[in-house]
């Protein structure tokens, strides 16, 4: 089992581990020969959960990797832990990054990031991060599975995240579940209620998809039909929290976010992390150098 | 003792002084007729800072006594940098003084008068004035017997660099390890816990090597590895810092201490106030290696200087006492250190708790009375040692504790206890004392105001101890 890899873009993947940093306490790093996948669970039944995958090429140079699993590593590794070796590749001087997993004394597995920087007076200081992991094995990665959700009813972009978020820390005191809903006419809302206040955010004028699904019909027989009209509303109830968790992705600063809305059982986000700038149905297809999805699931009462 | 701080080096002095708070609780103050030393260290006894304070660097310094006598005194840490913590730049004259009871005070007068108290004035503009009265505790202080001059190593930095090593750790690291060579000094965070086991719960482990030549001045003549408690370095890494001085260290093998010092060389150009920059040294152990023979704590005698004992203390450990328990903490020692020996602890300066507990001695008199007489007391303590996984947890939590926890009420204590007894094994702060005053339920008719009163019926009970602050607060106003 090799790892190494040179990090060219440590900011990335410095961005997207502060997006998954307040989750939870570990997660998942997945590394096949061609992607980086980072998987966090936060409670297996009614958490959010996170699988994101980045192409290897958009975060590392003379990328090697080699195992007995089909040349995929799994680890688990402490979001914290890594989230400080990265800081430390960051700042002024950072000549190269080197990121090896290699087994310290005692055979402890970790991953060694060796940053390679230049100090004050110029001369070169080697600060070597080494995060402790565990290794799993493969059958305990086939165990963990991305969840089975249905078919969504909507998809639908999402406002920038920046301005999401702000209205979101302001509701977050007013209720512990937030509604998500939005219809065909790029219409989303958001909305908390408690006994006093009853607080709705609207967004207006976003683009939606449409599917040539089988169940699209044009509604002929007016309201009641099984027809998907263009105002009906989906509506997926979610915890403040995992919604608020799900919204410090802002720090990959994604150039698309999309949201599926499936009723009645989840809110799954796609957080596009920005290449090229495109928009529109391009977006559907995976042509960025990863994403982040989330799913949230639905508050069950 | 009376001293005027000048206005602009407030902020010098609240530095200090936060420093020292940051090392221990309390801070010690000696008064000479030629400068003022402010000293600290801290609670396991295994770091020592001590911060002087020329004449010159006030605009008033008057120590109060003869040429030969020295005034010393105690105070809590925690007020003294309160004080001094904020709204500094309105400030136009700040005096500190101490004022001595005229005569003794009796428990039943309410005056304020005539304590002993270290006073500290800040007078602002517009004639608004601050006074505070710290109670302070006559005493004997220590210094530190190690001398610069018999370290064989040092080297000077400048501050901003050395925080830059440090800034890398972890938040959990506890302590560190500097392994200086000729070519090339290594700096590594090591944290307690269970390394055994391949999990992803372990720690970050931070290395980093640095060319020496990065130094101001690097005289290492051989080899050598010191590891030592991360806390107090950052604290004295960022007291450089803020005073933007070069960090000097000197040392010489593993078990005998590192010595550093901050001190800003006097600008000639500045203003007065800035020639006599205070000078600050701090002492902090390393853990002995288990190759060199770092003498043990049971081998401690006044007159033999041994290194483990910075503090120079007048009474030392018997010599009969063990040098740690059969049930080491340290029998599972850490896979990572390699060098870390259980018996050898003998970091922690003077006795390990657990052997002071064992000598029960008065050792703990002489370190200026702050750990309290409780020695006898522990020896039924349910805490088990195995269950204390590391070196620092160790060093606090194997402290001699008092019997009571603090919080603990006297009604909560068992009864089989004197009272006689309560008053030695309390912790400090657990004063049993009954207030100079009656209290409000007292004095208040009974029968009065049912619903305030639920609030202080309690007080009968808590007429041994002391109310909680806030309700001692209801109690006077």
């Amino acid at each position: 089992m090799r790892l190494r890899a040179e990090v060219t873009n440590s900011n990335l993947l410095l961005r997207i581990v502060q997006s998954i940093d307040k989750l939870t306490k570990s997660a998942i790093l997945k590394l096949t020969p061609d992607k980086l996948h980072i998987i966090v669970i936060t409670d297996m039944d009614s958490g959010l959960q996170l699988w994101s995958d980045i192409v290897v090429e958009a975060l590392f140079e003379d990328y090697q990797i080699e195992s007995n699993f089909n040349n995929e590593i799994y680890l688990e590794f402490n979001i914290d832990n890594l989230q400080r070796a990265l800081r430390s590749t960051q700042g002024g001087g950072a000549l190269g990054v080197t990121m090896k997993l290699v087994k310290k004394l005692g055979g402890l597995p970790v991953l060694s990031l060796i940053i390679r920087s230049q100090s004050a007076t110029g001369r070169e200081i080697t600060l070597c991060q080494d995060v402790p992991v565990r290794l799993l094995s493969a059958e305990q990665m086939d165990a963990i599975r991305e969840p089975l959700v249905p078919e969504g009813q909507i998809h639908i972009m999402m406002p920038p995240l920046n301005n999401v978020r702000s209205i979101a820390e302001r509701m977050k005191g007013m209720g512990d579940r937030v509604a998500v809903s939005a219809n065909r006419n790029g219409e989303m809302n958001v909305r908390v209620a408690n006994d006093l206040v009853d607080i709705t955010t609207y967004f207006r004028g976003l683009e939606t998809m449409s599917y040539d699904t089988t169940t699209q019909e044009t509604s002929t027989d007016g309201g009641g039909g099984t027809g998907r009209l263009s105002s009906e509303t989906f509506t997926a109830v979610v915890d403040m929290k995992n919604f608020l968790k799900f919204l410090q992705s802002h720090h990959v600063a994604p150039k698309n976010v999309m949201c599926c809305i499936s009723e009645h059982h989840a809110l799954i986000i796609y957080v596009y992390i920005g290449s090229a700038g495109y928009t529109g149905a391009a977006a559907m297809h995976d042509s960025s150098c990863g994403s982040l999805t989330y799913f949230i699931p639905v508050r069950q009462i | 003792m009376e001293a005027e701080v000048p206005a602009a080096s407030l902020k010098t002095f609240y530095r200090a002084l936060q420093c020292l708070g940051s090392i221990g609780e309390d801070i010690w103050i000696e008064a000479r007729t030629d400068h003022l030393e402010l000293i600290g260290k801290n609670a396991s006894q295994s770091a020592y800072a001590r911060i002087v304070f020329p004449a010159e660097f006030f605009d008033a310094y008057d120590s109060g006594e003869s040429d030969n006598a020295v005034f010393r005194c105690r105070v809590q840490a925690k007020q003294l940098v309160g004080i001094f913590r904020s709204r500094t730049q309105a400030v136009e004259q700040c005096v500190l003084s101490i004022e001595q009871a005229a005569e003794p005070v009796h428990i039943n007068s309410s005056a304020t008068q005539g304590e002993c108290r270290l006073v500290v004035r800040l007078a602002y503009k517009q004639r608004v004035c601050r006074t505070h009265r710290l109670f302070y505790e006559a005493c004997e202080t220590f210094h530190s017997t190690y001398d610069r001059r018999d370290c064989k190593g040092r080297w000077r930095v400048a501050a901003a660099h050395a925080a830059s090593w440090v800034a890398h750790f972890a938040r959990g690291s506890e302590e560190m390890t500097l392994q200086m060579t000729s070519s090339v000094v290594r700096v590594r965070s090591w944290t307690a816990g269970n390394v055994a086991q391949p999990d992803a719960t372990r720690a970050l482990h931070t290395e980093l090597s640095v060319d020496p030549a990065d130094f101001d001045m690097y005289h290492v003549p051989h080899p050598v590895e010191l590891a030592l408690a991360l806390r107090e370095f950052r604290a004295v890494l960022r007291y450089a810092e803020r005073m933007a001085a070069p960090l000097s260290a000197f040392f010489d093998r593993p078990g005998w201490p590192l010595l550093l010092e901050v001190a800003a060389p006097p600008n000639p150009d500045a203003r007065d106030h800035r020639q006599a920059p205070p000078t600050a040294e701090f002492v902090l152990a390393t853990v002995a290696d288990e190759t060199t023979p770092a003498p043990s704590s049971n081998n401690a005698t006044p007159a033999s200087r041994a290194p483990t004992q910075i503090l120079a203390v007048p009474d030392s450990i018997e010599p009969g006492s063990a040098p740690s328990p059969d049930a080491s903490p340290y029998a599972h020692s850490r896979s990572s250190f390699a060098q870390w020996s259980p018996d050898n602890r003998s970091d922690s300066l003077l006795a390990t708790p657990a052997s002071a507990r064992r000598a029960n001695t008065a050792t703990a008199d002489s370190i200026a009375g702050s750990l309290p007489n409780s020695l006898g007391g522990p020896a039924s303590q349910p805490v088990p040692e195995s269950r204390v996984p590391t070196a620092r947890a160790y060093r606090l939590l194997d402290m001699p504790r008092p019997y009571a926890p603090p919080g603990l009420t006297d009604t909560q204590l068992s009864d089989e206890h004197a009272a006689a007894d309560e008053l030695r094994n309390a912790p400090p702060g657990m004063v049993q004392t009954t207030l100079p005053f009656p209290t409000t339920a007292a004095q208040r008719p009974q029968g009065d105001m049912p619903v305030a009163n639920a609030d202080y019926s309690s007080d009968e009970e808590l007429d041994a101890t002391p109310p909680p602050p806030s309700k001692r607060m209801r109690a006077l106003f």
